[in-house]
Parts: structure tokens; C-alpha cells; sequence
């Protein structure tokens, strides 16, 4: 069972890291809304990490958008040129982004559930989206996030409980800074 | 001898005789009150005398009351020493007691110590090798990774025999297509291709539900996977706090063992 205060404040966590690191790591500004369904925007793979406890599983899915303009935003967290900056250089800077955020997220969740433990992130194709409902998510939520000037990037929420989850989360924004990408 | 010399000698006479008298009277006054002055101080003696025998006979009768005073003292003296003996007696016995009590709980003491230092010491090992399950996630996603590529080979194998399977379909076509032409002799190999056409189209419906069961295995084994190694770290995240905990708690035992 999820409680509608578990929802709300894990919408607000997820918004409030994603958009934080975002504009920190890119030096631009971004927003984020709740949409119904992903669309899709040219993008061919997602990266896939999850949070865990004995009460749930979070899935996180961020839509990997190979594109130019995608490009151009996360060379920023990179230290190479960005004509040196390769397909393989970019997908590891993504996925660090994604540790990054999932890594703030459990920080946060670690106030209300002591044992955690969070995966390491994980590209797949879009053609395994359709199965996500197969693994019976009690609560799903995607976003649209713009990073100005032309990037539109696309992430969703999915929480699969064996447990109550119950908690609310403190209004304060504590996002932190995290380190380099976690090898397993 | 003359008159006036006469009686200027029985003037003197006179004189001397009075003179006597008074001396003698002077005299007696003098003893009188020397005699009474010594009566006097032979009666203030004797009542300094009087009140020392009072004084004596109190003094006696106070001192035969501390001598019972003392008498007294002195029984409850015995009394008490022989009290004293009996609560020594009892003391020493209680020391011992406690003495061997002390030694029964430091005997008791040291085998606990003795076991909880076994057992600490099984905990310590159990949670060095529970540490090392990091290892073991290390060899599943190892696995992970080539069951993925595994299931890549499979999605590219598929995607060829998807490629052959519309082959099938486009060679079935052009056999149905040259057996038309070759009118009623080719009526036999129209049905062939026909069938072959069919067959062509149920293996390429199989190569997508294939496909979807490939995607599909894809997402469940690297969610299960990851929930595997999330819970993994959680498991050793949790090991570790215990294993502080208990280096703590072992150090607190001992720092009281040594006061």
C-alpha cells in the first residue's frame, strides 16, 4: 500500500533532485512536469535504476536522447571538447547523471527507510518499455523536462510496493552533490 | 629629808604606781582582746573544719557513686566487648562469605567473558565473510552482463531470421507468381508456394512475439537483477553498521572488565 503522502513526496524529491542536478551540472535552466504517458522523441534506449528496501522497489527511467542538443548539455559535465566527445563518453556521462540523481533520492529516503540500497544504472532498449506494468508498479509517474534552450528530456517514476510505504517527506531542499559514477 | 623633797618623791611614787596600773590595765585590755581575737579565729577554724568534714562526707558519698558508676561502666564494658566479639566473629564470617562470593562471580565473570569472546569472536568472522558477499553480487552481475549479451545475440539472431523469414515471403510470392504463368502445370506448385507463403507469415508472427519475449526478458532480468544488487548493498550497508556496532559494544565490555 502506498500512501497518497508517499506519492506526493516522492514526486516532489524526484522533481526537485532531477531539476537541481540538471541545472547544476548544465548551467541552464530547467523545468519539469507530470505527463500522462511518455511520447515518444526520438529516443531509442532508456537507462534503468532502482532503489530498494524491504517495503519497495523504485524504478527510475531516464529516456537516453541521442541527440545533438543532448549532446551539447551533458559534454558540460564532462571534462572533453565536445568535437572529442564520443557516443560512449556521452552515454557514460548520462549515466551518471542518472547515479547522481537516484543517489540524491536515496539519501533522502534513507531518513524514512534505514536500509536501502540503490543498483547501478542500466541502458535498454525502448521496445522493453511495454513490460514495465509486468512488474505490477503500485504507483507510476512520467515527467517532461525542458532544458532551455532546445533539450526536451523525458523520465519516469515507478514504484513497486511489497509493504506499506508510508512517509512525508521535509518541505526543505537538500539536495547534495555526489561523486563519480558507482561501479559495481 | 625636807617636805617638798618628800613628797616630790611620794608624787613620783604615785606616779609610777598609776602608771603601772595603767599599764597593767593596758596590758590586760590587750590579752582580752588578743585572747578573744584568737577564741575568734579558734571558732572560724573550727567551722572551716566542720565544713570540710561535710565537704569529705559529700565527697565520699560521690565517690562511692562513681565507684558504682564504674562498676557499672565496666560490666557494660564486658558487655560490649564481648558484643564486639560476637559482630567480629560475624564479620570475618561475612568477609569470607563475600570473599568467596566475589570469587564465584569473577569465576563467573571470566567464563562469560570467555564465551561472549567466543562468540564475539564468531560474529566477527561471520561478518567478514558476509562482507564478501560483495564478491558474490560482483559474479552476478558479471553474469547479468553476459546473460544481456546473450539475449543481444538472441535479438540479432531473431532480426536475421526475420530477414530470411520475408525472403521466405517474397520467394513464395515470386513462386506463386511464375506458377500462374505456367498455367494448369503449375497449379501443383501454386499450392506449394501458397503453403510455403503461409508458413513464411506464421514464422514471421512467432520471429515478433519472439522478439517482444526477448524485450521482455530483457527488462525482468535487469530489474530483478538490480533489485538483487540494491538489496545486496542494503544487506552489506546493514553488515557494516553492525559490525561497528558490535566493535563498539566489545569495547565498552572490556573498558568495564578493566575498571
Amino acid at each position: 500500500m502506498i500512501s497518497d503522502s508517499a506519492t506526493h513526496s516522492l514526486d516532489r524529491l524526484f522533481t526537485g533532485i532531477v531539476t537541481h542536478h540538471l541545472e547544476a551540472l548544465t548551467d541552464s535552466s530547467c523545468s519539469m512536469q507530470a505527463i500522462q504517458e511518455t511520447a515518444e522523441a526520438g529516443e531509442r534506449e532508456f537507462a534503468l535504476i532502482t532503489l530498494s528496501s524491504s517495503a519497495f522497489k523504485c524504478l527510475g527511467i531516464f529516456h537516453f536522447n541521442d541527440s545533438q542538443a543532448a549532446r551539447r548539455q551533458f559534454n558540460r559535465m564532462s571534462s572533453v571538447a565536445l568535437d572529442r566527445f564520443g557516443q560512449q563518453a556521452f552515454r557514460d556521462a548520462f549515466l551518471e547523471f542518472c547515479n547522481m540523481c537516484y543517489g540524491s533520492l536515496n539519501r533522502e529516503l534513507v531518513a524514512y527507510f534505514p536500509h536501502l540500497g540503490m543498483s547501478t544504472p542500466y541502458f535498454l532498449p525502448r521496445d522493453c518499455l511495454p513490460f514495465i506494468t509486468e512488474l505490477n508498479p503500485g504507483f507510476s509517474r512520467h515527467y517532461r523536462i525542458r532544458l532551455k534552450p532546445d533539450l526536451l528530456l523525458q523520465a519516469s517514476l515507478h514504484l513497486c510496493d511489497f509493504g506499506t510505504v508510508d512517509f512525508t517527506a521535509r518541505t526543505a531542499d537538500s539536495t547534495e552533490e555526489t561523486g563519480e559514477l558507482e561501479l559495481f | 629629808m625636807s617636805s617638798p623633797g618628800l613628797l616630790f618623791l611620794l608624787g613620783c611614787l604615785s606616779g609610777i604606781c598609776l602608771a603601772t596600773l595603767i599599764l597593767n590595765a593596758v596590758w590586760r585590755r590587750r590579752q582580752r582582746e588578743e585572747s578573744d581575737r584568737i577564741q575568734g579565729d579558734i571558732d572560724r577554724l573550727r567551722g572551716l573544719v566542720r565544713e570540710q568534714e561535710g565537704d569529705l562526707v559529700r565527697k565520699n558519698h560521690q565517690l562511692d557513686v562513681l565507684r558504682k558508676e564504674a562498676d557499672q561502666h565496666e560490666t557494660l564494658i564486658a558487655q560490649l566487648e564481648t558484643r564486639h566479639e560476637i559482630l567480629a566473629s560475624r564479620l570475618r564470617d561475612y568477609q569470607a562469605e563475600r570473599d568467596q562470593q566475589d570469587e564465584e562471580r569473577q569465576s563467573r565473570t571470566r567464563l562469560e567473558r570467555r564465551i561472549f569472546s567466543e562468540h564475539f569472536r564468531k560474529l566477527c568472522d561471520e561478518i567478514t565473510l558476509a562482507r564478501g558477499f560483495a564478491d558474490i553480487f560482483e559474479r552476478w552481475h558479471e553474469s547479468m552482463n553476459s546473460l544481456m549479451v546473450q539475449n543481444n545475440e538472441m535479438h540479432r539472431q531473431n532480426e536475421r531470421f526475420t530477414a530470411i523469414v520475408q525472403d521466405v515471403v517474397m520467394l513464395s510470392l515470386n513462386a506463386a507468381i511464375e506458377a500462374a504463368r505456367a498455367g494448369d502445370n503449375g497449379r501443383g506448385f501454386a499450392v506449394v508456394a501458397e503453403e510455403v507463403r503461409k508458413l513464411a507469415h506464421s514464422s514471421e508472427g512467432l520471429s515478433r512475439e519472439y522478439s517482444k519475449n526477448l524485450y521482455r526478458n530483457d527488462l525482468i532480468t535487469t530489474s530483478t537483477f538490480q533489485d538483487i544488487q540494491a538489496g545486496g548493498k542494503m544487506i552489506t550497508s546493514a553488515l557494516v553498521s553492525i559490525d561497528v556496532l558490535s566493535q563498539s559494544l566489545n569495547q565498552q565490555l572490556w573498558q568495564r572488565e578493566d575498571e
